[in-house]
């Protein structure tokens, strides 16, 4: 499985003014069925660290303060 | 709500119930109302509140068989001829059977299915002969009502854990199953008298044309394991030369969907705006006269609904956008096209399977029950048997739970086989101890925390 490691433009983006993962929420990284989003060790936000992403939007639905965003770049271009 | 806690490395259970997404949550749901001392675990590989190939929602079941609209001899005959005769009848028929009274226990559960004035269930027609198709206009709500079924009756379960194998006994029967935690890679034995497996079919069987490789049609979670896992046990497979290709929205991994869109009076169109397909629902013929389309000049195919008025557009949108698959509606927006203004082009998605369309997959007799051997022995075993539920895949409309429904046990599974049963069969993976099956340094996905 690719880890992305290197800065892109992934489907999931998180608004981390609005996240609140350092007070412990974890719903978007619990609700995701493809399991591709995490916790930040560094900023404690929930950010999406596998890039494997099939648009179905969980996490932003689930989201209690809207702080997810599910872009589709791929299927854009 | 992990009731496996991390650490633990062998499970007892009278009914182990693999994968949460649709059928699997139904199927625990009643197994443990007809044994409710019975241990019922219930085993995903996600988190079963947004699991399968429905985690969003379900914009209705396209194969309801509701009295006064269609017989279970119609429907029967209905996917015999859609699936060029690729079908085993006798499941079909018993789902048909069966289908309405399960619609009526869902109603029950809080997901309401679209009613007319009457309060009749309000069906309608897409497929070649009859009505099946009954609109779920708070589809959305599916998993959340299933999940506190789960939770009102106690089934216990697992998250993020996957089966890899089913384990037989000495005399082919199955004994439980091997899954693997999705995040520590620990391994988890499940023992149990009876397996239910409700795993989805093989979603990402081709390649998606964009050439992002999670942009498949089907549910990308639906990996096929289940599949796999019982024909290693076993079991048969059945019908998979009657696979799919579905038409989509060009360059968006998601169903069109005529379905949806049909009863409000869309319709597919060649480039000159005429039809060309005879009956939207999807078949092998259906298919063939798509491909044949996009072959010929009439070609590209499109999804027209820019004769239609603004607010039945809204409506359909209303659905499209909101309950199935939400990204649609974005996607839309981020081309520019509006299904007011022009058709919406369309193409066809790469091949995959889907259980319920297709009524492919382990294969099963009207009861449910694989070919794994039954046994001989009047022992304990006895009633240990896999019953196989297909878990549905966006496309495929709710057929899966209420299709087939879990049949009561032989015998009362409310004590757990001993430990003798087990450390006497040969296929049992050997252990000394517990911690033999710790095995952490697995190649696969794993926190970095």
């Amino acid at each position: 499985m690719p880890i992305a490691h290197t800065p892109t433009a992934v489907p999931v983006v998180v608004d981390e003014a609005k996240c609140i993962a350092d007070k412990g929420c974890t719903v978007c990284v619990d609700v995701c069925p493809l399991d591709v989003l995490r916790i930040s060790d560094l900023t404690g936000k929930a950010y999406m660290k596998y890039d494997e992403c099939w648009y179905c939007m969980p996490c932003e639905t689930d989201c209690p303060t809207g702080a997810v965003t599910v872009n589709i770049p791929y299927l854009l271009r | 709500m992990d009731e496996i806690k991390s650490g633990l490395t062998e499970v007892v259970c009278d009914i182990l119930v693999i994968g949460g997404g649709t059928a699997g949550p139904m199927a625990a749901y009643k197994a443990k109302r007809h044994s409710p001392g019975a241990r019922v675990v219930l085993l995903e590989k996600a988190n079963v509140k947004r699991s399968g190939a429905i985690a969003m929602g379900m914009d209705g079941l396209n194969n309801a068989v509701v009295p006064g609209y269609a017989t279970p001899e119609q429907y029967t005959k209905e996917i015999t001829i859609a699936n060029d005769g690729i079908c085993d009848q006798a499941p079909v028929y018993k789902y048909a059977s069966r289908c309405f009274e399960i619609i009526q226990e869902l109603d029950g559960f809080g997901i309401k299915f679209q009613k007319n004035e009457n309060g009749d269930f309000d069906v309608k027609k897409v497929h070649h002969l009859g009505s099946y198709v009954l609109p779920m206009p708070n589809g959305d709500t599916v998993k959340k009502a299933l999940y506190r079924q789960l939770r009102r009756e106690k089934v216990l379960i697992s998250n993020r854990y996957m089966a890899t194998r089913l384990l037989t006994g000495r005399d082919g029967q199955i004994a439980g199953a091997i899954a693997v935690n999705t995040r520590s890679a620990e391994f988890l034995v499940l023992r149990a008298r009876t397996v239910i497996l409700c795993a989805g079919a093989a979603g990402r069987l081709g390649l998606p044309q964009s050439g992002y490789l999670w942009g498949t049609y089907e549910n990308a979670t639906n990996s096929g394991d289940g599949y796999a896992m019982a024909y290693h046990a076993g079991a048969a497979l059945a019908n998979l030369e009657c696979y799919q290709i579905n038409p989509l929205i060009k360059d968006y991994n998601g169903p069109a969907c005529a379905y949806v869109a049909g009863p409000f009076g869309a319709y597919t169109t060649n480039s000159e705006g005429n039809r060309f397909i005879e009956c939207d629902y999807w078949s092998g013929q259906m298919m063939q006269e798509f491909y044949n389309e996009l072959q010929s000049g009439k070609g590209p195919v499109f999804l027209k609904l820019n004769h239609l008025h603004s607010d039945t557009i809204g409506k359909i949108e209303a659905v499209l956008h909101q309950v199935e698959r939400p990204s649609r509606g974005r996607f839309h927006e981020n081309r520019g096209t509006n299904y007011r203004e022009r058709m919406i082009e369309m193409h066809i998605s790469e091949i995959g399977f889907c259980s319920g369309h297709s009524a492919s997959g382990v294969y099963v007799d009207e009861f449910a029950r694989t070919r794994c051997q039954v046994s001989m022995r009047p022992a304990i075993w006895q009633a240990s048997r896999t019953i196989t539920c297909s878990a549905p895949s966006p496309t495929e409309r709710w057929r899966a739970s209420t299709r087939r429904k879990l049949q009561p046990t032989s015998t009362s599974p409310t004590t757990t086989p001993p430990m003798s049963c087990a450390s006497s069969n040969a296929c049992w993976p050997r252990h000394d101890g517990r911690m033999a099956f710790r095995l952490t340094s697995l190649n696969t996905r794993r926190d970095a925390s």
